[in-house]
């Protein structure tokens, strides 16, 4: 069976295939509308997909959630220099092979969605993607290191977890003063340093757990709406920094590191779930963050493990406080 | 030996459009009762389209406005 727009091709500039249910399968070919700058066909089963080569102006091209397979520069021959393109996303697909190569040719590239894809090989060079809003490259099967993100001043959201043959440092992200969210958890492999944020003061997520980092957590007195902050599972030693700075904190995880101190200051009554569980806090440390989760006044509850290996336990006061915290309904754990 | 012939395009004999041989989206007969939800055209000058559904069906739909088609 076979959808076809019989008139007028030519003039047709965008095509949103929608969804059917239950899914329908099968191949698209968009060649015959030459004047096509959109295509959607998001969250079907999409099997094969061709023809965007002869739709020189598309600049849109969505195919998430589908099935297409087969290696990535056979389904998108010549796809990766094209200078038209601002949008590609084939997220959640069943899409191979190495894409080791720069997309510095497509001067327009604003969002790369490659996720849950078995793509392979290093990851592709984007330092001269200057426009480059969105790269998302997180279930993959890359390797090498993160490419440099100097110089990519409009970068929001970059998403690369979840490669576990990913290694070298994370990069200097002192040039992305546009990101808001970052992640590169379950990158087994990579070591170093969390790179200075103070340049990056629209960060609101940041995830680095699961990894092999070192070194301190850095000053987080920049990110004024930073909401989540993850950096559990890692070998992060010196203080907690303070968080006096982040007002709309939700979320601050830094379990299973080697910190052994906290900077003080004031937890935003934002906070609903503090996890600094095996670490190396002293009975001071582990008081000194009750009495901040008390004077913040939180009466809606919240999750908080300052317990597990490493830590003193509470004292005097930390045990008030600590009592304090679960009559407002919060769960708490500690040594 | 078989021959194939893979005809791309409309079939046309003395004018009048006997086939559709290629189309936008090929797919397997759909069961009864499949719903196609939001399917959607923009064309220059808002002009409207012609869709063929595949199933007997063909619809004039207008330039930026969903459509949904049951099988």
């Amino acid at each position: 069976m076979n959808i076809n727009i019989t008139s007028p091709k030519n003039l047709v500039t965008e095509i949103r295939l929608g969804t059917s249910s239950p899914r329908l399968s099968g191949s698209v070919d968009i060649s015959q509308f030459s004047s096509l700058t959109y295509f959607s066909g998001f969250a079907n089963n999409i099997t094969s997909f061709k023809g965007f080569e002869d739709c020189l102006n598309l600049s849109f091209l969505g195919l998430a959630d589908n099935k297409l397979s087969g290696n990535i520069l056979t389904l998108f021959p010549n796809y990766f220099k094209n200078s038209v393109i601002s949008f590609f996303n084939i997220n959640s697909n069943r899409v191979s092979g190495p894409l080791s190569l720069s997309l510095s040719a497509m001067s327009n590239l604003q969002e790369f969605r490659v996720a849950f894809n078995p793509l392979s090989g290093t990851m592709p060079h984007i330092s001269s993607n200057n426009r480059l809003k969105v790269f998302e490259v997180n279930n993959c099967n890359f390797s090498g290191n993160i490419p440099s993100l100097s110089s990519l001043s409009a970068l929001n959201t970059f998403t690369v977890d979840t490669n576990p043959l990913i290694r070298g440092t994370i990069p200097s992200l002192n040039d992305c003063m546009q990101l808001a969210s970052f992640n590169v958890s379950n990158c087994f492999q990579l070591s170093g340093t969390i790179p200075d944020l103070s340049k990056n003061t629209l960060l609101n997520t940041f995830r680095c757990f699961n990894c092999s980092l070192s070194g301190n957590i850095p000053s987080l007195n920049a990110l004024t709406v930073l909401r989540d902050f993850r950096c559990f599972s890692n070998s992060l030693s010196g203080s907690i920094p303070s968080l006096s700075a982040n007002t709309d904190l939700r979320i601050f995880l830094c379990s299973s590191n080697l910190l052994s101190g906290f900077n003080g200051g004031s937890i935003s009554n934002t906070v609903s779930d503090f996890q600094a569980n095996n670490n190396r806090l002293t009975q001071a440390n582990v008081n000194a963050i009750l009495a901040s989760l008390v004077a913040a006044n939180r009466t809606t509850g919240g999750v908080l493990n300052l317990g597990g290996s490493g830590n003193a336990a509470p004292t005097g006061q930390g045990l008030t406080d600590k009592a304090t915290l679960i009559s407002r309904g919060w769960t708490v754990t500690t040594n | 030996m078989s021959s194939v012939f893979n005809i791309q395009g409309q079939l046309k004999i003395q004018g009048a459009i006997l086939t559709q041989a290629s189309g936008l989206w090929e797919f397997p007969q759909p069961t009864s009762g499949t719903t196609l939800s939001n399917f959607y055209i923009k064309t220059i000058g808002n002009v409207t389209c012609s869709v063929d559904w595949g199933d007997g069906n063909i619809e004039v739909i207008n330039s930026a406005t969903p459509t949904n088609h049951t099988y």
